[in-house]
């Protein structure tokens, strides 16, 4: 019945680009509905890769993965875009439109939806707007500085208050304060019960805000929230977070 | 709600900046060329078909009968116009016979002139008397009989009812007319793979917004629709644009044909209905563009992952 409130969840899962080495081996972890974790591991350990296959852009090579209890391997092809729209993904390369303004970079996910027009501009805007971004609403990705972009990538992850939210270094252009505004931003939407995965270095942010990690640790995943089985939030947390 | 409506309609879908794309100029162009070849080819089978109806209507239920001049002699001119009286008698009433009319021998000679070339009366070679029979329409008179006894009635007679040479001068129009739609049909076709190939290279141009959009959770169908609906702007500007040099050149043709008046050629103008079938072509070819961009992408994408 746990499984059931799995959010992730991975069985085994072994990962290889191609015919290069394995980047993981045997993986097993489950991250629980309305959690919020950092997850973390040096460079190349395979942050990024993990994502990847939550947000169904990879198949495993090996094992199995359920997002949202579903096998994804059996999802069918016409099924994968509602699966996607449960997922915000904030993209190491932010992978902006370049010819997209800010505003309708963040609008893409609700137009895909089919949203209506003359509620999601209001919508949009004001998550702009919240992001710091007020000024720069039909501004082109290309004049926009690396942290601005980052905010728009952030934004556009947010907008459709995805089941689960998927961050790939999303502070890694900002500095601290705007880090820890997005950060803020992040826990309040794991309040209303999005579930948070950050893959960071920043060990500012993992020290002051102390989620449970993820750590990825010789192609395997060690859950320092797992033991305890404690629901999200930071203060009960804490120990855990601290932990191992 | 006007605004929204209006957005999905005509600029639902520009997340894809296809229009920079150096394939959309060129699409234009390529489905301008083939719209007015494709116009000229529909035209000229439409011309044709008309040409060959007209051959048919004009000597359909028509018979010629010729009384060729008897070897020289003094009264060769009486027993010639003695033959000819007989031979209309004898056609004159006939069951299924509408008319019998002897030409002049002014308009024999008018006809015969581009062979022989102008004579003077004097040594004029003798000519044939020709009979025009108009027949009753449905008469289902029977030719061969109707020969062998003005034959045996009037030796040196012959009928001509024209079978022979429309027949083929039709099989020669009917091929001509087939050739110029096959002709369209190949021009649709290369337009179709143009499409094809065109749509492919925008995939692989913006493969990586389309993952995004993938990624992001766009169907396959919300993707095909910003290349459908810049397929169609583009097939549409190049086949209005083709259409119109087409529609010029037809009728400046039709103005060139009008000066110049050759019998056996009909002036080269078009009905209204005919008109309207011209300006079908490029409507058809858009859709045909728009259709053929939703497949490849359709396909395309499913073949992905
Ligand atoms: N597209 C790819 N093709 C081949 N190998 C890849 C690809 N992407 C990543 N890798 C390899 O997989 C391993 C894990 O990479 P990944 O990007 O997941 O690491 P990461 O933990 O995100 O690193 P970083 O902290 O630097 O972002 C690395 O050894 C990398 O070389
Ligand atoms: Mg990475």
């Amino acid at each position: 019945m746990d499984r059931k409130k799995d959010v992730v969840r991975f069985q085994n899962v072994g990962m290889r680009y191609g015919l290069g080495p394995e980047v993981f081996h045997d993986m097993s972890f489950g991250v629980k509905a309305g959690s919020f974790r950092f997850l973390v591991g040096p460079s190349g350990a395979g942050k990024s890769t993990l994502l990847k296959l939550m947000y169904l852009a990879h198949r495993p090579s090996r094992g199995l993965i359920h997002m949202f209890g579903h096998d994804t391997a059996t999802v069918a092809r016409k099924d994968m875009p509602a699966m996607r729209r449960r997922i915000g993904v904030v993209f190491q390369d932010f992978r902006l439109i370049d010819h997209l303004s800010a505003l309708d970079n963040v609008a893409l996910p609700l137009r895909v939806a089919g949203a209506n027009e003359e509620q999601l501009s209001d919508h949009v805007a004001e998550l702009l707007r919240w992001v710091g971004l007020e000024n720069e609403i039909h501004s082109l990705p290309s004049r926009l500085s690396g942290g601005q972009q980052q905010r728009v990538a952030i934004a556009r992850a947010v907008i459709g208050r995805p089941d689960l939210l998927l961050a790939d270094e999303p502070t890694g252009n900002v500095d601290n304060t705007i880090a820890m505004r997005i950060l803020y931003l992040l826990e309040e939407l794991n309040k209303i019960g999005t579930t948070v995965i950050i893959a960071t270095h920043n060990e500012a942010l993992i020290s002051r805000f102390k989620f449970p990690q993820l750590r990825i640790e010789d192609g395997r995943v060690i859950d320092t929230g797992a033991e305890t089985g404690a629901p999200a939030s930071r203060t009960t947390n804490e120990a855990a977070g601290r932990g191992s | 709600m006007k605004g929204s409506r209006f957005r999905k309609l005509f600029l639902a879908g520009r997340d894809l900046p296809l229009g920079r794309d150096a394939s959309s100029r060129f699409l234009v162009w390529i489905i301008g060329f083939m719209v007015i070849l494709g116009s000229l080819s529909l035209a000229s089978a439409m011309l044709l078909s008309d040409v060959g109806q007209g051959w048919r209507d004009e000597l359909a239920g028509k018979l010629t009968v010729q009384i060729m001049p008897e070897a020289d002699g003094e009264d060769a001119a009486t027993t010639l116009d003695l033959r000819v009286r007989m031979a209309e008698q004898f056609l004159v009433g006939r069951p299924g016979i509408a008319r019998v009319e002897t030409l002049a021998d002014s308009r024999i000679a008018m006809l015969l002139e581009p062979w022989l070339g102008p004579q003077s009366r004097e040594d004029a070679l003798p000519m044939p008397k020709l009979i025009d029979v108009q027949l009753e329409p449905g008469s289902g008179i029977d030719i061969p009989d109707l020969t062998r006894r003005l034959a045996e009635l009037i030796p040196g007679s012959a009928i001509d009812d024209h079978g022979v040479w429309l027949t083929r001068l039709l099989t020669l129009t009917g091929a001509v007319e087939t050739t110029a739609l096959s002709i369209l049909g190949l021009i649709l076709l290369a337009a179709t793979a143009t499409v094809v190939f065109t749509t492919r290279a925008g995939l692989a141009i913006h493969d990586k917004e389309i993952e995004l959009l993938h990624l992001v959770g766009a169907e396959d169908h919300y993707i095909a629709h910003q290349f459908q609906a810049h397929a169609l702007t583009l097939s549409f500007k190049g086949g209005i644009a083709g259409s119109l040099v087409a529609a010029v050149a037809l009728t400046a043709l039709g103005f060139i044909g009008q000066g110049s008046a050759i019998g056996m050629i009909p002036p080269i103008t078009l009905s209204v209905s005919q008109w309207l079938v011209l300006a079908l072509l490029p409507l058809a070819t858009s859709l045909i563009a728009t259709l053929t961009a939703r497949l490849t992408v359709m396909r395309s994408l499913a073949r992905m992952s």
